[in-house]
């Protein structure tokens, strides 16, 4: 019987709700056999190829779009469990104090709960620690876009002074100094630790860090009329009408359009958003990039500097129209809402924390 | 029978000839003709030897010491009289204060008119946002120059290599304390400086090329206030700055034929 499949599928099955793992291996017996047909007389060879090559772990998730990736960044259970070890290990930053989780809580969806990050030492970043889940999606990283993958990010937190202070380069050192660390690079990778495994590996277990099964989806993509409140579906009805029109950029199912935008929520902006990288300030002042609602319950506060504490403060914002900055974006036009209506938005907004990922990830 | 004989006589002859073939697989090719090129560096502080953490006068009185002084250069080319060009390899050098010669490869022996590099990554290769070229992750190899350096020659937020990057300290008294630093980081698509070096030299087999790229740190901080500008990352506010600087660096530099620099 042919097996179609040559990788450990992540089927996120609708109905079920669950990860579902799936592991043909028929494309690991044809390449056994390929091996064998190629090296008759080289069986120790063929063997180590067995017991070390990666299997390829795809995550599919049916109402998302399909996950972004090329093909030599495909995503293994190795690479995953290697990233996340390393996400945790304070051996990245400069004087070993803090790691990237230490700004990327897992129970926090991935964010640190504070106005601006803390990097080592107690330095102060000028940024809101945004959160990693789907990121994967992101096609392009950091509030301002300045970068184009998750690889090449890894190198602007571990090295910029405000975070953890440690040139990229010796941060390769010291990774490469472990030899836990390089037998899993080697399992992973078939690679010694090198600038493209580190940022890879780091970037795996990004890559695999996704939030799909909150009570909004199980009740606008599988049908489940029980999974949102009364309170919540009235919120829903409000994020989508014309009025508010919050769906305009926080476009489902990722609730994010990645375009970037002046919000209206300063009248001088001392962190000059978009213009930042694109030098421009005449149309780019204050702009940032659609940040996902997903788990917004648990990533207060909010906004590129935290200076909105609640989600009450935000809906206050958006309801207010905002400041007057000649950029602000046409569709921050303000709008009216009783208290009840604030609350069932509010509901809503509540409705699209994903706690089966948190479980997933704290454990 | 005389076939048979004919035949006999025409397999010894095939064998034989097959030994000859074997024989003429053996020799060595045509030696392949070609001149080298470098690349010599003569970094100067008004004709006096740099290097980093020494302490320098700036016409101001000042005391100045450099702390960091790195470059690219990239994608090297020889021209000759046709314009036909022939691309040194490698493509790309990080230089940095004790780099004293950059070995840059071969070019067929002839006539070389001129010599073309940037100061800089090129455009195709240095990723800002939204494009495609290289960023350091790309690379297994640590020691390519366009992986990861340890002065930090990338900038991750904006994802574009830093061109230039020069850091240093300024002690406006001489009273042996550094009151001030200056950090020019230098970089994006605008900044890149192309030279283009005459040479009119004509190359024999096994001759090499050498020209040699002067530096001089004083020149590059000529009629800057030490006061005011000191510090720019090439964004924003401080872009202006930051052109200013790349053509401060661009001034200070000069290509010249010869060996002449420090060996």
């Amino acid at each position: 019987m042919r097996r179609p499949h040559s990788q450990l599928v992540v089927m996120v099955k609708s109905k079920a709700h669950k990860l579902k793992f799936k592991a043909p291996f028929g494309t690991l017996v044809l390449l056994g056999a390929l091996s064998l047909a190629l090296n008759a007389c080289r069986k120790d060879e063929i063997s180590r190829t067995e017991d070390t090559a990666p299997v390829k772990l795809s995550i599919e998730i049916p109402h998302f779009p399909e996950m972004p990736l090329e093909a030599d960044k495909f995503l293994s259970r190795e690479r995953v469990a290697l990233g996340k070890e390393l996400f945790f290990d304070p051996i990245l930053s400069r004087n070993r104090d803090i790691s990237c989780a230490t700004c990327h809580l897992p129970h926090l969806a991935f964010t640190d709960g504070l106005p601006v990050s803390v990097g080592t030492e107690g330095r102060m970043h000028n940024r809101n620690s945004p959160s990693l889940f789907n990121v994967a999606w992101q096609p392009y990283l950091f509030m301002d876009g300045g970068n184009p993958s998750l690889e090449s990010q890894v190198i602007g937190p571990i090295e910029e002074h405000r975070e953890m202070d440690l040139p990229f380069t010796e941060a390769l050192a010291r990774v490469g100094a472990i030899a836990s660390y390089q037998e899993k690079f080697q399992k992973a990778f078939n690679q010694d630790v090198n600038p493209y495994s580190l940022s890879l590996a780091l970037a795996s277990y990004e890559r695999a860090l996704v939030s799909y099964d909150s009570p909004f989806d199980r009740y606008y993509y599988q049908g489940d009329s029980s999974a949102l409140s009364e309170s919540a579906k009235a919120g829903l009805a409000l994020f989508i009408s014309p009025d508010l029109n919050c769906v305009a950029c926080h476009s489902f199912p990722l609730t994010t359009d990645f375009s970037f935008r002046n919000n209206g929520l300063k009248e001088f902006y001392l962190d000059s958003g978009r213009a930042r990288v694109t030098n421009n300030l005449l149309e780019h002042e204050g702009q940032f990039k659609v940040a996902t609602l997903r788990n917004i319950a648990l990533t207060a506060p909010y906004m590129h500097d935290g200076s909105l504490h609640s989600l009450g403060e935000v809906v206050d914002h958006y309801a207010s129209g905002g400041s007057d900055h000649r950029l602000k974006d046409s569709l921050i036009g303000g709008f009216s809402l009783s208290a009840h209506q604030k609350q069932n938005l509010i509901a809503f907004l509540e409705a699209l924390t994903d706690t089966s990922s948190y479980k997933q990830y704290t454990q | 029978m005389r076939f048979k004989y004919f035949s006999l006589a025409l397999l010894a002859a095939s064998l034989m000839a097959s030994c000859d073939d074997d024989d003429n697989t053996t020799q060595d090719p045509p030696k392949e003709e070609k001149a080298y090129v470098q690349l010599h560096y003569d970094f100067n502080y008004d004709g006096n030897a740099f290097a980093l953490n020494q302490n320098y006068t700036t016409d101001s009185g000042y005391t100045i010491r450099y702390t960091l002084a790195s470059f690219y250069l990239s994608k090297p080319v020889i021209m000759d009289d046709a314009d036909n060009s022939t691309a040194l390899s490698p493509e790309y050098y990080i230089i940095r204060p004790d780099v004293m010669m950059s070995d840059m490869g071969t070019i067929a022996p002839g006539h070389a008119h001129m010599f073309n590099v940037s100061i800089g990554v090129d455009e195709a290769t240095n990723t800002e946002a939204g494009s495609t070229g290289m960023q350091p992750t790309d690379f297994t190899d640590a020691n390519h120059p366009l992986a990861p350096q340890a002065e930090g020659m990338y900038w991750s937020w904006a994802s574009g290599y830093i061109f230039v990057k020069i850091e240093g300290e300024v002690d406006y008294e001489g009273d042996g304390t550094f009151d001030q630093t200056f950090k020019y980081h230098l970089g994006t698509n605008e900044f890149r400086k192309d030279r283009s070096t005459m040479i009119h030299q004509d190359l024999s087999d096994g001759d090499t090329l050498k020209i040699t790229m002067a530096v001089d740190y004083k020149k590059f901080l000529d009629g800057i206030n030490l006061y005011d500008e000191v510090l720019t990352m090439s964004m924003g506010d401080a872009r202006p700055l930051g052109f200013k600087m790349m053509d401060q660096f661009d001034a200070a530099t000069t290509f010249s034929v010869g060996g002449h620099g420090k060996k």
